[in-house]
């Protein structure tokens, strides 16, 4: 039937294919094409420290014929491939408590007290166990004080234990979040039918509770390990010389060795095999996509078991940090025991450091741009990739969600890579640019979920009631995805203030203060150090509670009178 | 002129081969009058919603028109229409105020504030939720957030106003007292209704007319009256629950139509629009059914049939005595309170026997389509 002829006046603009493009366009240029750059270096000579621009497979040939370096591969590979898997069998069984056994009243708390540490710096966490394991730390002082052992036991030195610690400690929140969201959304009456079809404990738990936890163990489990695997600090600072794995060796290239082609090559290989790894534990897990809707449902069973395990590793968490504060007010020069008296000289040596403070100052120069950037270049990108499907939006989420899934190493080696073939100088630009592209598929996932997850038929209603649609998105979508931006901002606020394994490679002159904090911890601990890392601590923590209180508080607040109240506050639940 | 018109609309979505309304031949029409309450009513997938949203200007048809007193609207978005919708989730706006809410499509208009807040007060007193005016949507219960919801489609004045399932969340009581104040409402304002259910109940007891939908078409247009009396297919019979379908070997002669199956031969008046070809069924309606002992003589006299009591049901008003007469068929028929024989008179335990008669006047003959999944 024809239609008479009229106007189109139905705006598309909320999906327009061109909202994701400035998105999309900072990942190619400040990363693909960096990444195309390091694949043609890794075919290049190094002569003289120069790359030579002529075709060759000497880099891929001294790779495969030293065993040196695919050696180094393999070991690094089964070394983090076995803590990874540590870390999530360490967690999996608190974060079942916490799912499944804890209150659901109370399981925001328990989040909360798990994840804060990780909001502290990284290198702080990695300091914090230098401080008790190291060989001038607590543990090894205190044993030679009670006369058990006349020298330190080195406990830290090549693939020993004390990396591995670290490691847990360093990534647990990651694969304690992954495994949480598998198993809340396990609906209880589940295990009640497996219990009712004849399933016992064990069997329930193997039959049902692991393989719907699979999807969220395997995620954490690939998450810590491309971190583990692209970290050259921890295993160096912990491990010293003889603990370095791979990633070192790939820095190293780029270091006094100066070996750009060959490095290229190293980076390359790493990222390949990472990726062989993804690919190959894809095919054989598959995909639990999801395991219901989360009903909210909660049937209490006490665990104590659970319980204890639970406790015992909140003690583990919080020990490091706690003693790190106790020794930031130690009166001695030296990080340790014996308890010398209380003082606060080494914060007031910490807020005269004026050194500290422009490493301050450059850091939260960098977050502010970086985050700003990606904020609102990731939002519109996240309006579009929430409200189509296809293969377009599937190629336009996959580039801006790939450095993600890469070690930050190779993102920042890539940078310097690409600065080098266009001949541009290192600077405090670069170190915003390489910010923005590692908090950009942070901040467009959050906001992507928290926009797929609002109604779409509020923004049809406020059509309905005549809203055009920008209108309709800007006034009903936008305040409720506030929350959701919010929380975007804060998570890479806080990832940008403590990069450092990327940003060490990309600075020129600059001194960020993880930068700062890493020059200092190489000359060894020092009491300075735990009293700037205690106020770090303290000022993440002040936020993370300071927002949470927030979210809970503002819930009722409300003006009564004739002006329109607006509250903004994340409404949980 | 009719306040909205709609001209055989169809819908296909792009990656679908089926239509989702109307078929490639034919589409929905219909007209609805100004004031009138329209029902569209069928199961899911039937096509309602489609039909709704196409009028509210959320989806786009394939062919055909819309035209609200006489403008053809077809084109038009959503938020150039002179309709508004109360969405089955009410979609109000968690982060508004109630007053917020239904100012929030005078505020689209422009409507200075003054005299926006005057009018949504207004409206709120309407559906009797002035008090509530500067609470937060989520401190309202679900029957007042469905009001705010009507209050907010309705300040606008619309020429149509839709209402998508809006009773489908709450409970019975709650669903049967918002559907009188629709009605009072409707008898206040003059406001035109779409209104899209699967509750048959809920359409015949608000409507003016109702629209019943069967597979992407619409089979019958009536009044909800006229529907239960004379419903002219065996779907529109099952679906309004107008009394037991019998289909079976069909035979006409005259104007006598017969519908025999094994051990039931049900008879009676052949329809004016049927046509020579048509493929009957017969709809035996419950009040009409007389039950009596087997071999008794008495009640009314032409149809008859005997069989075993399976069930009784009690509804609140009538008992239902569901009385198997074959392997596939329950006649139901119903007794009233009052009229239930005593266990002495007529025992209607289940394995009773009993008999069945019937007045052939009071037999529906209606277009055999098959029944109702």
């Amino acid at each position: 039937m024809e239609r008479r002829a009229k106007p189109k006046r139905r705006a598309r603009g909320l999906n327009s294919p061109w909202l994701p493009l400035p998105a999309v366009g900072l990942v190619v240029v400040a990363f693909l094409l960096p990444l195309l750059i390091l694949v043609v270096y890794s075919f290049w000579p190094t002569v003289d420290g120069e790359v030579v621009r002529q075709f060759t497979l000497d880099n891929y040939k001294r790779f495969f014929e030293s065993s040196t370096y695919w050696q180094s591969l393999l070991r690094s590979f089964l070394f983090v491939g076995i803590a990874a898997a540590i870390t999530v069998a360490a967690t999996f069984p608190f974060a079942y408590y916490v799912a499944t056994k804890a209150r659901p009243s109370r399981r925001l708390f328990w989040i909360l007290i798990a994840t804060i540490p990780f909001w502290t710096s990284y290198l702080i966490r990695v300091f914090a166990w230098l401080n008790l394991l190291g060989d001038g730390g607590l543990i090894n002082e205190a044993l030679m004080q009670i006369g058990l052992i006349s020298d330190p036991l080195g406990v830290l030195g090549p693939g020993k234990p004390a990396i591995v610690i670290t490691f847990i400690y360093l990534l647990f929140p990651l694969t304690f979040l992954t495994t949480y969201i598998a198993i809340e959304r396990m609906n209880p009456a589940m295990f009640e039918a497996a219990s009712d079809l004849g399933a016992r404990r064990w069997r329930r738990f193997t039959g049902v509770t692991l393989p719907i936890a699979s999807s969220g163990l395997v995620g954490g489990f690939i998450l810590a390990f491309i971190a583990m695997m692209g970290d050259y600090v921890t295993p160096q600072l912990i491990g010293g010389t003889e603990g370095t794995l791979y990633a070192n060796l790939v820095i190293n290239q780029f270091g006094n060795s100066l070996q750009w082609g060959f490095g290229s090559t190293l980076a390359l290989l790493l990222l390949v095999s990472v990726f062989l790894l993804l690919a190959i534990m894809r095919v054989t897990a598959g995909t639990t996509d999801s395991a219901g809707e989360y009903t909210g449902a909660f049937t209490h069973k006490r665990s104590p078991v659970l319980f204890a395990y639970s406790a015992v590793f909140l003690v583990c968490l919080y020990v490091p940090i706690g003693l790190l504060m106790l020794f930031a007010f130690n009166d001695a020069e030296t990080v340790g025991l014996p308890f010398a008296g209380f003082t606060t000289r080494w914060f007031e040596a910490v807020f005269s450091n004026l050194v500290l403070q422009d490493a301050l100052i450059t850091s939260l120069q960098v977050a502010v741009v970086s985050v700003g950037v990606s904020l609102v270049i990731g939002s519109i990108a996240a309006v579009y990739l929430s409200r189509t499907k296809g293969w377009r939006r599937n190629l336009n989420l996959g580039t801006i969600a790939l450095p993600l899934f890469l070690p930050p190493v190779v993102l920042g080696l890539a940078i310097i890579i690409g600065l080098n073939a266009l001949g541009l100088d290192r600077g405090l630009w670069t170190i915003i640019v390489g910010h923005t592209v590692l908090t950009l598929p942070i901040v467009t996932l959050l906001v992507m979920i928290r926009l797929e997850g609002l109604d779409r038929n509020h923004e049809l209603a406020a059509m309905d009631l005549g809203a055009r649609p920008w209108t309709a998105f800007l006034q009903v979508t936008l305040p409720q995805a506030l929350p959701g931006i919010v929380a975007a901002a804060m998570i890479s606020f806080a990832i940008s203030l403590d990069e450092f394994i990327m940003t060490f490679l990309i600075t020129g002159s600059e001194t960020t203060l993880p930068l700062y904090i890493y020059g200092s911890l190489r000359f060894g601990l020092s009491p300075e150090l735990n009293a700037i890392s205690s106020l770090i601590v303290f000022v993440s923590f002040a936020f993370v509670f300071a927002g949470a209180l927030v979210a809970v508080g503002r819930k009722r607040t409300r003006k009564i009178g004739n002006t329109t109240t607006t509250n903004y506050g994340a409404s949980p639940r | 002129m009719s306040t909205l018109r709609c001209e055989n609309l169809t819908k296909r979505y792009p990656d679908q081969e089926q239509y989702a309304l109307g078929s490639a031949e034919d589409g929905v029409s219909f007209d609805v009058e100004p004031g009138e309450l329209f029902a569209l009513l069928g199961p899911s997938g039937c096509g309602k919603t489609t039909t709704l949203r196409i009028i509210g200007g959320f989806v786009e048809p394939t062919a055909g028109r819309v035209l609200i007193e006489g403008d053809d609207v077809t084109a038009d978005a959503p938020y150039d229409r002179p309709t508004n919708t109360v969405f089955q989730s009410y979609a109000l706006f968690p982060h508004l105020t109630v007053c917020a809410n239904v100012e929030f499509g005078l505020k689209m208009d422009r409507v200075r504030k003054k005299e926006r807040r005057e009018r949504a007060l207004e409206a709120l007193r309407i559906v009797g939720l002035e008090a509530m005016a500067d609470r937060r949507v989520s401190a309202l219960s679900g029957g007042q957030q469905q009001r705010a919801a009507l209050a907010r489609a309705m300040v606008k004045q619309p020429s149509v106003l839709l209402l998508d399932e809006p009773f489908g969340a709450l409970d019975l009581r709650l669903r049967r007292q918002m559907q009188d104040e629709l009605v009072r409402l409707k008898q206040a304002t003059g406001t035109t209704f779409v209104h899209v259910t699967h509750d048959q109940e809920e359409a015949c007891a608000i409507s003016d007319r109702i629209a019943v939908m069967d597979a992407g078409r619409i089979v019958q247009v009536d009044t909800p009256v006229e529907l239960y009396r004379a419903p002219r297919t065996s779907y529109v019979a099952t679906f309004v629950n107008a009394g037991t379908v019998v289909h079976g070997e069909h035979a006409r002669s005259g104007d006598v139509v017969r519908v025999e199956r094994s051990g039931l031969v049900v008879e009676g008046q052949a329809p004016g629009w049927a046509g020579a070809d048509t493929r009957f069924a017969a709809v035996l309606p419950p009040d009409r059914i007389s039950l009596g002992r087997v071999g008794a003589n008495g009640g009314p006299s032409g149809g008859s049939t005997t069989g075993r009591v399976d069930h009784v049901t009690f509804t609140g008003s009538v008992f239902d005595v569901h009385v198997r007469v074959d392997s596939d068929l329950d006649l139901v028929a119903a007794v009233s309170r009052e009229e239930m024989p005593d266990a002495d008179a007529l025992p209607l335990e289940p394995g009773s026997e009993v008999a069945l008669s019937w007045d052939p006047r009071d037999v529906v003959l209606v277009e055999d389509t098959g029944g109702v999944d």
